[in-house]
């Protein structure tokens, strides 16, 4: 009793002295400890980056003593940070984090992440170019979560399904497209442009390429233009539209950064493997993708400056989160081409709420590519473009090659070096995975306005739950409609009704109310031919 | 919360107390040779009925406010005084389910409930004229049930519990009296559900009886 007043004392005088504070502090809090903290603490913690076992969070004088009242255990990297430049830097060993401390203060975070500054330099100038690096936004507010967050913000929708004899020459069709000298010659030209280091005109350019391109193939493009760094510099994301048919506001994204460096970045950055390799997959998948109707609404995205700080994606992730766009799934391409021999492992590196989007990626993968695949859960992994994704709640993954390219970000990155036959593969892989995600559209219309609403019913030792669902009926020859339930978003889909439902609702009872069930719907039509899966619903999304 | 957990506890024992003060306080009457008529142990057999109004307003949202339970008993008259008892209690009832938090639809499941129970105790009687005041404080071992109609949900527990209570009797023939009782249990458990976290089965009640000297 009290400790606990003790404990609530603290609280509140955290709440007052947090308001009132002037000082600001960055802290690294382990997850565990962020555990620890009262839940009433736990809003006031600005969350400015998630990894792995650990938060950087910001904080103020006040609450740092509360933290510490408490009897949490965090490390101050900094204090006074505003007018600062930090960036999260990649390392490959604890003497490279050491070596960085000559060039500004570095505070090892975790694993192979380092938090680094020099003032208000950015770090692109400062740091010699073979490190990768994150720019730290000190105005996020993020969530501090004790762990990985359990679900993603925005769920997605659906896979195929083996019924519809449609599905099963679609998705080959389209991989069969893809054609290993078009990624080539794409790989060539972007390397022609000498250097697409962001603030340069030559990377301008080489955006206005990728701008006519897209509209060569019917897309609707446009440019994104925003500033980055100390002087600053303004540069453009290309983003290319293809239209969902049913449901237009689920999006899903294909892209990688166009924008290369090297140890002469201002004159020559050849970057061909980085990134002129996931860039030439994003232009062939656009180009197949591009003739064919989908449910879901297909964006082609090219990232500027992402070898300044993943400029391009933060802005555009943190613009599409204000906006509520809801992306079913992101697939960032970074370095995609070199292997010194074949079969060479594309590793996918996710974090612990995109996993489905990696094992959806594998099973195009092994279907269509061949490819080997190598998961990996790492939300330490703030090296490229899906990061910002992360950030906002959205599942992203980052295809790479496993193997590491002594070429990278030097002028010999050239086109010679790299393998296409890996590239090809992996090209395949993301337009099936891009397919399969987007939902080729069918003759069986798929379901949409899925909602879902439930209730717990509870007697004196025993409750259960019924989720109500309702969703719009679809017009033409449809025979009927499938509900199927499932406790793992995104797999594991068990039909509920034995025979096709004549009507759009179904209710679902006996429910455990401890647990989260997830649905989607199907259309049936008079020959048995199943729709694809509707958008995915929690059971208590409409409530 | 936890107070009022703490006082039935501190009602029963002021109740024994109480019980064992008058038990002593009657002995020195006793001692003084004050009329003592010879006294002859005897038992009386009991059976009553009445109203049991839940304690936790969550039994009452799903059972209704009052239930009729049923009592039979033996008493042991050990003294003039001093007696103990023993018997068996059941009270069945149906309720439906309710909601807990958002209400989606008006949709209620039927549920049965039982609770059958075995007491104990040890009683003071103080009797005037045709008359007798009673107090008695025990235990009770419970067996609960709580079924689903609708779903195979099926609830059985056993729980140990407490009671006091006061009663009046009225010798209505020299073998035969009536009686009522007024009675506060507590019957807590380590089960609950989303509507209640931890139940406890106690409550007030009130019944009516007949009792059968022998």
């Amino acid at each position: 009793m009290k400790k606990a007043v003790v404990v609530m004392v603290i609280i509140l005088a955290a709440a007052s002295a947090a308001a009132a504070s002037g000082a600001d502090h960055l802290i690294k809090l382990a997850k565990e400890d962020a555990a620890r903290i009262p839940a009433l603490l736990r809003p006031q913690l600005q969350g400015l980056q998630e990894l792995q076992t650990c938060w950087v969070v910001r904080v103020g004088d006040g609450l740092a003593q509360a933290l510490t009242s408490l009897g949490l255990s965090f490390d101050v990297l900094d204090s006074n940070p505003e007018g600062k430049a930090y960036f999260l830097v990649r390392t490959a060993s604890p003497a490279e984090t050491a070596a960085l401390a000559g060039l500004g203060e570095v505070r090892p975070l975790d694993g192979q992440t380092a938090l680094f500054w020099a003032g208000a330099s950015e770090a692109r100038e400062v740091l010699p170019e073979s490190f990768a690096v994150k720019r730290l936004h000190l105005g996020r507010r993020l969530q501090v979560r004790a762990h990985g967050p359990a679900a993603p913000l925005f769920l997605p929708s659906s896979r195929p399904r083996t019924n519809r004899a449609e599905a099963d020459d679609v998705i080959p069709d389209l991989v069969n497209q893809v054609s290993k000298s078009k990624l080539g010659d794409n790989i060539q030209d972007l390397q022609d442009f000498q250097t697409r280091y962001a603030s340069t005109s030559n990377c301008e350019s080489a955006g206005t390429y990728l701008f006519d391109y897209f509209q060569s193939q019917g897309l609707a493009v446009e440019y994104q233009s925003f500033t980055f760094g100390g002087m600053p510099y303004t540069t453009r994301n290309i983003v290319a539209t293809l239209p969902g048919h049913s449901s237009p506001e689920q999006e899903v994204i294909v892209c990688a950064h166009y924008d290369s460096t090297s140890n002469q970045a201002s004159t020559y950055a050849p970057g061909a493997d980085d990134n002129a390799s996931g860039t030439s997959a994003v232009m062939e998948t656009a180009r197949i993708l591009a003739g064919r109707s989908f449910d879901f609404t297909v964006r082609f995205i090219c990232f500027s400056a992402e070898e300044w700080g993943l400029y391009g994606s933060e802005d555009y992730a943190s613009k599409a989160a204000a906006a509520g766009v809801d992306i079913v799934g992101v697939l960032n391409l970074d370095m995609i081409a070199y292997a010194p021999a074949l079969p060479e492992t594309l590793d996918l590196y996710v974090n612990s709420s995109s996993g489905w989007l990696a094992d959806r990626f594998r099973t195009a993968a092994d279907r269509y590519a061949p490819l080997p695949v190598q998961k990996i859960v790492d939300a330490s992994a703030t090296w490229s473009d899906h990061s910002p994704f992360w950030d906002q709640g959205y599942s992203a993954l980052c295809g790479i090659e496993d193997s590491d390219n002594p070429y990278y970000h030097k002028t010999t990155d050239t086109f010679s070096t790299l393998n296409m036959d890996f590239t090809t593969s992996i090209t395949r892989a993301v337009v099936a995975a891009a397919a399969d995600l987007a939902q080729p559209t069918y003759s069986v219309p798929t379901p949409t306005g899925l909602r879902s609403q439930s209730q717990v019913s509870s007697s004196l030792f025993d409750s259960i739950k019924t989720a109500y669902l309702d969703w719009d009926a679809v017009s033409g020859s449809v025979a009927g409609y499938n509900v199927y339930r499932t406790t793992t978003s995104h797999s594991g889909y068990q039909k509920l009704n034995s025979s096709p439902l004549a009507d759009p609702s179904y209710v679902d009872r006996g429910l455990d109310p401890e647990t989260t069930y997830y649905y989607v719907v199907t259309a049936v039509d008079g020959e048995g031919r199943e729709s694809h899966f509707s958008q995915e619903v929690k059971d208590d999304e409409n409530n | 919360m936890r107070t009022t957990e703490r006082t039935p506890v501190s009602r029963l024992v002021f109740i024994a107390a109480a019980l064992l003060t008058l038990t002593l306080a009657g002995a020195p009457g006793a001692r003084a040779g004050i009329a003592p008529s010879p006294f002859r142990p005897w038992l009386g057999l009991s059976a009553a009925s009445g109203a049991y109004y839940a304690g936790q307003g969550s039994f009452r949202s799903l059972y209704g406010n009052v239930q009729a339970p049923i009592h039979i008993q033996a008493d042991v008259y050990l003294s003039r005084k001093i007696f103990l008892f023993a018997g068996f209690r059941t009270l069945q009832t149906k309720g439906a389910t309710v909601v807990v938090g958002t209400e989606i639809a008006d949709e209620h499941y039927s549920l049965e409930f039982r609770v059958s129970s075995i007491r104990a105790g040890l009683g003071f009687r103080l009797p005037i004229r045709r008359f007798a005041l009673r107090l008695g404080v025990g235990g009770s071992f419970n067996s609960v049930r709580e079924r689903w109609l609708d779903f195979p949900e099926d609830e059985a527990l056993k729980a140990a519990g407490f009671f006091g209570n006061i009663g009046l009797g009225f010798e209505i023939a020299r073998r035969w009296e009536v009686f009522s009782r007024l009675e506060y249990a507590t019957i807590p458990t380590d089960s609950g559900s989303a509507l209640q976290s931890k139940v406890n089965l106690g409550g007030f009640e009130a019944v009516l009886g007949l009792m059968f000297k022998l």
